[in-house]
């Protein structure tokens, strides 16, 4: 329905009473209780709830040392991110999260619409080499699960995505006791990782999802997103801001107001220039806002399939989708979501 | 799913504060809005510290078609067919999304705020700062002539994201920008009407559902 500008004084007693999407941020947007008190600057929310996780995970990172985009006032130097020296993130993290030499095994987990391995995944592949290197000339173990046609990852069921899960969580689990698992997927199969994690009875070092799309149904039986995931001691996605394939695998409401707030955006706009056109300004200035808000929506919801608000998010320039699995992606991850995690 | 309701029902402007585009506000003389226009776009976004850029390009017809083109993808916009159409350049593929009439999202906005003039590509644009309905702001800079967003610049709890047009040039783009290329497999979907929408986005964010199914230490959480 849309409104005049005799009704405006309505809608608004509407829109008062109603729950709006910034609520529904708002709620997104939740953190542990203690983030306020160690971090009361909004600036930083995103970041408090990472280390608020690590917290858990015994890390000593505070949310005011890390919570800065000011690299010159992060922590570290000495072990300890403490905030007495000012490293970069990078060399935070090294510091703190020191490799040890226990054998680790890392899984490659292919991603959706391969009716069998990759070739990237293959060993010998610019990718498996790379990968392979980054653990010490470890081969990688390969993980593929076939269930991954369209219908199997989408909505409402994602039964694919679910049986990748199982299986992998059940070789993880088979390993021998104190090996050390670093958890590597192309696409959907990061789905199939944070999933893998509920069934999992032991810990994931690294948990790295390249182009994976954050969907809000998933991971699993409607548990939040944050809940998945929450054994890897570090948690990676890379995702590029190019990549609409996403979008595309991200869940019903995520693609479903990406394109309506993209419409409602060139709605307005074209509203906004016709009074323009006419010299009414008003009504430009009230289309032309809602223009702006609508574009704003959009944005976010575009976004929404890229970052995961639990984790690292590592941004990529324009990659295509495929791209994202490929050693520049890799070589490029932050040594944090590798090495020193 | 009940505070969610309506969250997509209603198109509605809240109109707040001191509006510097008020309606006291007399025209530039001049102005004629946007007709046809092409540039550059370049994107960047910040996100957890790190900056990436994006160019693009932008395209607008006179009969209100748009296209932005971002890296492997372009999004087409045509308000008469309501469609929406995401190429996807590497796979080939065309996804059309039909928005019918009676789907229309909840939408509120503040009305802009004038922090200044200056000069984009010289050309005169008007700067002004708003508040989107989910506490995000923003900055944009309007052509004052054609009033068209040259610059917006958005924050949101995650990003800080700037897009910017660069050689504007005033020319109907060519039409075959605005078609599906010869050659893409084309997939269809349709919106949900406005009552679907209710639903899906009761449904939508996992983070709310295990509140609303029994942890509520978890929804005092903001």
């Amino acid at each position: 329905m849309r409104i005049t500008l005799k009704g405006l004084r309505t809608v608004l007693l509407i829109a008062a009473v109603t729950m709006s999407l910034g609520d529904l941020r708002a709620t997104l947007y939740a953190f542990p209780d203690d983030c306020a008190e160690i971090c009361p600057s909004s600036d930083c929310n995103t970041r408090c709830y990472e280390n608020a996780m690590e917290f858990e995970n015994g890390n000593t990172i505070s949310c005011r040392d890390y919570g800065v985009y000011d690299t010159s006032q992060m922590c570290c130097g000495d072990g300890v991110c403490d905030g007495e020296t000012g490293e970069s993130e990078q060399t935070c993290y090294a510091d703190c999260y020191v490799p040890g030499t226990e054998p680790q095994t890392t899984f490659l987990v292919n991603g959706s619409l391969n009716p069998s391995m990759p070739e990237w995944m293959l060993p010998g592949s610019p990718e498996f080499n790379a990968i392979a290197a980054t653990y010490n000339g470890q081969a990688p173990f390969l993980h593929f699960w076939s269930q991954n046609s369209f219908g199997e990852v989408t909505w409402p069921g994602y039964s694919g995505i679910d049986a990748g899960a199982e299986i992998l969580a059940a070789i993880v689990n088979a390993l021998p006791p104190g090996e050390i698992v670093n958890l590597v997927a192309h696409s959907h199969g990061g789905n199939v990782l944070i999933r893998s994690t509920f069934y999992l009875d032991r810990p994931v070092k690294h948990l790295i999802e390249l182009g994976t799309p954050v969907n809000w149904d998933l991971p699993k039986d409607q548990a939040p997103r944050y809940a998945a995931g929450h054994g890897a001691q570090m948690r990676c996605t890379a995702s590029s801001w190019a990549d609409e394939v996403q979008l595309l695998g991200a869940s019903p409401p995520q693609v479903t107001f990406y394109f309506l707030y993209s419409f409602s955006a060139a709605q307005e706009f074209e509203q906004a220039s016709f009074y323009l056109g006419q010299g009414d300004v008003e009504n430009w200035a009230i289309h032309y806002a809602l223009y702006l808000a609508a574009a704003l929506e959009a944005d976010y919801f575009w976004e929404s399939s890229k970052i995961e608000w639990y984790g690292h998010t590592i941004p990529f320039n324009a990659l295509s989708h495929s791209m994202m699995h490929e050693p520049v992606v890799w070589n490029a991850l932050p040594s944090f979501c590798k090495v020193g995690g | 799913m009940t505070m969610l309701r309506g969250v997509i029902s209603l198109a509605c402007v809240t109109v707040l504060g001191s509006a510097v585009f008020s309606a006291r506000e007399t025209p530039r003389q001049g102005r004629r809005g946007v007709l046809s226009v092409e540039a550059d776009i370049m994107k960047y976004v910040k996100v957890g510290g790190r900056v990436v850029s994006l160019p693009g390009r932008y395209y607008r017809a006179a009969d209100g078609r748009v296209r932005e083109d971002f890296g492997s993808g372009s999004l087409v916009i045509d308000l008469r067919a309501r469609t929406v159409t995401l190429l996807s350049h590497e796979t080939r593929q065309a996804h059309v999304v039909a928005v019918p009439a009676a789907t229309t999202p909840r939408l509120s906005a503040s009305l802009p705020t004038r922090v200044g003039d200056g000069m984009h590509e010289g050309r005169p644009i008007t700067k002004s700062r708003f508040v989107g309905q989910d506490g995000g702001k923003g900055e944009a800079w309007t052509d004052d002539e054609l009033g068209l967003s040259v610059m917006m610049r958005t924050e949101s709890a995650s990003s800080i994201s700037t897009k910017i047009l660069r050689n504007i040039t005033l020319r109907q783009p060519d039409p075959a920008v605005f078609a599906v290329p010869a050659g893409y497999s084309v997939s269809t979907m349709t919106l949900p009407d406005s009552a679907a929408l209710d639903i899906l986005a009761g449904r939508g964010n996992p983070n709310l559902l295990p509140w609303g199914a029994g942890s509520p230490e978890k929804a005092g959480r903001r």
